[in-house]
């Protein structure tokens, strides 16, 4: 076999990885009206880890409740494979136990009577009660066999949201619902969080529902993802295309997040713990990952993390010196939005407008962005 | 202090109607909460009031309402009578009756007040879990609302002992059948037994105490 061949037939195993087990599809399609909001789906879902990303107040918890049937649309259908979970015009309405959709919701919602062991086998089949092989997997990846005799209050914050997530999987469910799993975790805690979800999308056959208002979740987790706007969803697609197209913006800034950055690693040194990312002829030096040369990183850099200099050689510690052109100037609200371009790509950085003056920014004025290598979050683990 | 043979009585027989009427109420107690705590449904204001009545209706009334039910005459006693030949009125089954009706409202408040403290949430996660609302119910929604149902249960036990407009009404005042402590406080100082009302008050405070105590250590954190 050529290496290309080789490569070739890897990229394939990869993408049937992506593709959810034994080819089931979710497909939604309902209306549930709330007081003056409406959520009004029509979708497939067909990846593994799909990703609903969306504002508060857009209807991600409205379509979690009515998949987990704790919440009856108004009218529609919801099948699962061939199964039909949810028929208005059949009148049928499974019950929530009668679904195994496994549910990990954002507050954890753990039975705070029971100890951790108990919260985790709350869910479990009778029938496996004897054989629990597979529960003994869920605590093997999510780390928690320590915990087993704690009660909730005697946990941290992550580790409640990985016995939550364990007391989902230990229910060998049809399904995973995520309702923001790590929004009440700090940012720090989110990051340790993150590698535990990708083990389980690789150690389970179970295809997941995530939903986030954090557009670093989805691009970290999801194979696809559906952009959800006041009910309605307003784009879908593969995440790395779909958030960094320029589209995306608006998302991007209602999640704090401006500039989403998918760049191939030019070299990654481990004694110099750096890596470089190229930005066309240009490096972006962040700290050093384990990753091949070539793979695509997303990184997320937050507009006001960004500096603007006229000249590029400054005596300053920060190692990333980008150049690239104005291409808008917008004044938003305090500040001034700036668009520039560094060889193609785009980003957005914030400053005020007295910098704006005092620097005579113009369209079309050749800059450099300089950015701190912490600035840089990466949306891989 | 010497207690009389009849204060025995009376104080025994106060304590197992009370106790009776707690095992008979304490499963419709449960039922009637849960659904006045936890679900939506036409009428539920008006079964609330019907349950809540007999909190702000004179005791008198309550007894005289059930009386003209249970006697021979009455819309149920003239069934019971016909049909099994027993008549309640009078008896020590009266009593029951009469302090259920009265203390199931402290009953199913307590139920009511310790249930609302269960997030719905947290019984939503346990139906997602797999588990039937009967096994929600028993596995999450009763041990979370333990404290409210035990000090339900105490307050309404306690106002059963202390019992005495509705009792007399449909039970009237029968030494060693139906009258209670509260009856026999009554009896003697209607007779000028001072003793006698000491010995009962002391009794009767002491049993009170000691109930709102226990329902303070169990519903207090």
């Amino acid at each position: 076999m050529t290496a290309a061949a080789a490569a070739d037939s890897t990229g394939a195993a990869a993408d049937l990885n992506d593709v959810m087990a034994n080819n089931i599809k979710i497909s939604l399609n309902f209306r549930k009206r709330l007081g003056s909001f409406a959520l009004n789906l029509n979708c497939t879902l067909e990846k593994k880890v799909t990703a609903f990303l969306g504002a508060s107040g857009s209807g991600k918890s409205t379509l979690l409740s009515c998949l987990s049937g704790t919440l009856s649309p108004d009218e529609g259908a919801i099948a699962f494979g061939d199964e039909l979970l949810y028929a208005s015009a059949l009148g049928i309405d499974m019950p929530p136990e009668k679904r195994r959709f496994g549910y990990v919701f954002q507050e954890g919602y753990l039975f705070p009577h029971l100890t951790v062991a108990q919260n985790i086998r709350y869910g479990q089949p009778r029938y496996r009660r004897k054989t629990p092989e597979s529960t003994a997997q869920v605590l093997d990846i999510l780390e928690i066999s320590a915990l087993l005799q704690r009660y909730p209050k005697q946990l941290s914050g992550g580790e409640r949201q990985r016995v939550a997530i364990a007391r989902a999987l230990a229910m060998e469910p049809q399904m995973l619902l995520m309702d923001e799993p790590l929004a009440s975790l700090d940012s720090e805690l989110k990051n340790r969080i993150i590698p535990y979800l990708h083990h389980v999308k690789d150690a389970f056959d179970v295809p997941i529902l995530y939903v986030t208002h954090a557009i670093s979740e989805a691009m970290a987790l999801a194979d696809e993802a559906f952009l959800l706007s006041n009910g309605e969803i307003t784009a879908s697609g593969e995440p790395h295309q779909l958030l960094t197209a320029p589209s995306a913006m608006p998302i991007a800034q209602l999640t704090g997040v401006e500039n989403i950055l998918s760049l191939p690693v030019a070299e990654s040194d481990k004694s110099r713990g750096v890596t470089e990312l190229e930005i066309g002829s240009q490096y972006l030096v962040i700290p050093y990952i384990a990753a091949n040369i070539g793979k695509a990183i997303p990184t997320a850099i937050r507009a006001e993390d960004i500096i603007i200099s006229l000249e590029p050689n400054l005596p300053i510690s920060a190692r990333n010196i980008l150049k690239g052109a104005i291409d808008e100037l917008d004044a938003v609200g305090e500040r001034t939005m700036l668009s520039i371009l560094v060889e193609g790509h785009r980003l957005s950085v914030k400053i005020t407008h007295e910098a704006r003056e005092q620097l005579q920014l113009r369209k079309g004025m050749e800059v450099y962005c300089v950015i701190k290598a912490n600035a840089i979050n990466l949306l891989w683990n | 202090m010497r207690i009389t043979a009849a204060e025995v009585t009376a104080l025994t027989l106060s304590i197992k109607v009370a106790l009776l009427s707690l095992i008979v109420m304490f499963p419709p107690g449960l039922l009637v909460g849960w659904l006045l705590a936890k679900r939506a449904f036409p009428g539920k204001a008006l079964l609330n009031t019907l349950v809540m009545l007999p909190l702000v209706l004179p005791p008198v009334v309550s007894g005289y309402l059930l009386l003209i039910l249970l006697s021979k005459h009455g819309l149920i006693g003239a069934f019971l009578f016909q049909v099994f030949g027993i008549e309640f009125v009078f008896s020590p089954f009266a009593v029951v009756i009469a302090i259920s009706v009265i203390s199931f409202p402290l009953l199913v408040r307590g139920i009511v007040a310790g249930m609302e403290t269960v997030p719905a949430a947290l019984e939503n996660a346990a139906r997602t879990l797999g588990a039937s609302p009967a096994k929600v119910f028993f596995t999450v929604t009763l041990p979370l609302a333990y404290r409210g149902i035990i000090g339900g249960a105490i307050l309404g036990f306690s106002k059963s002992l202390g019992e005495f407009g509705a009792t007399i009404m449909v039970a009237g005042n029968i030494p060693g059948k139906t009258q209670t402590m509260a009856l026999a406080i009554f009896s003697a100082v209607q007779l000028g037994e001072d003793a006698s009302v000491y010995r009962l008050v002391l009794i009767s405070t002491v049993v009170a105490f000691v109930a709102l105590w226990l329902t303070e250590r169990f519903t207090l954190r």
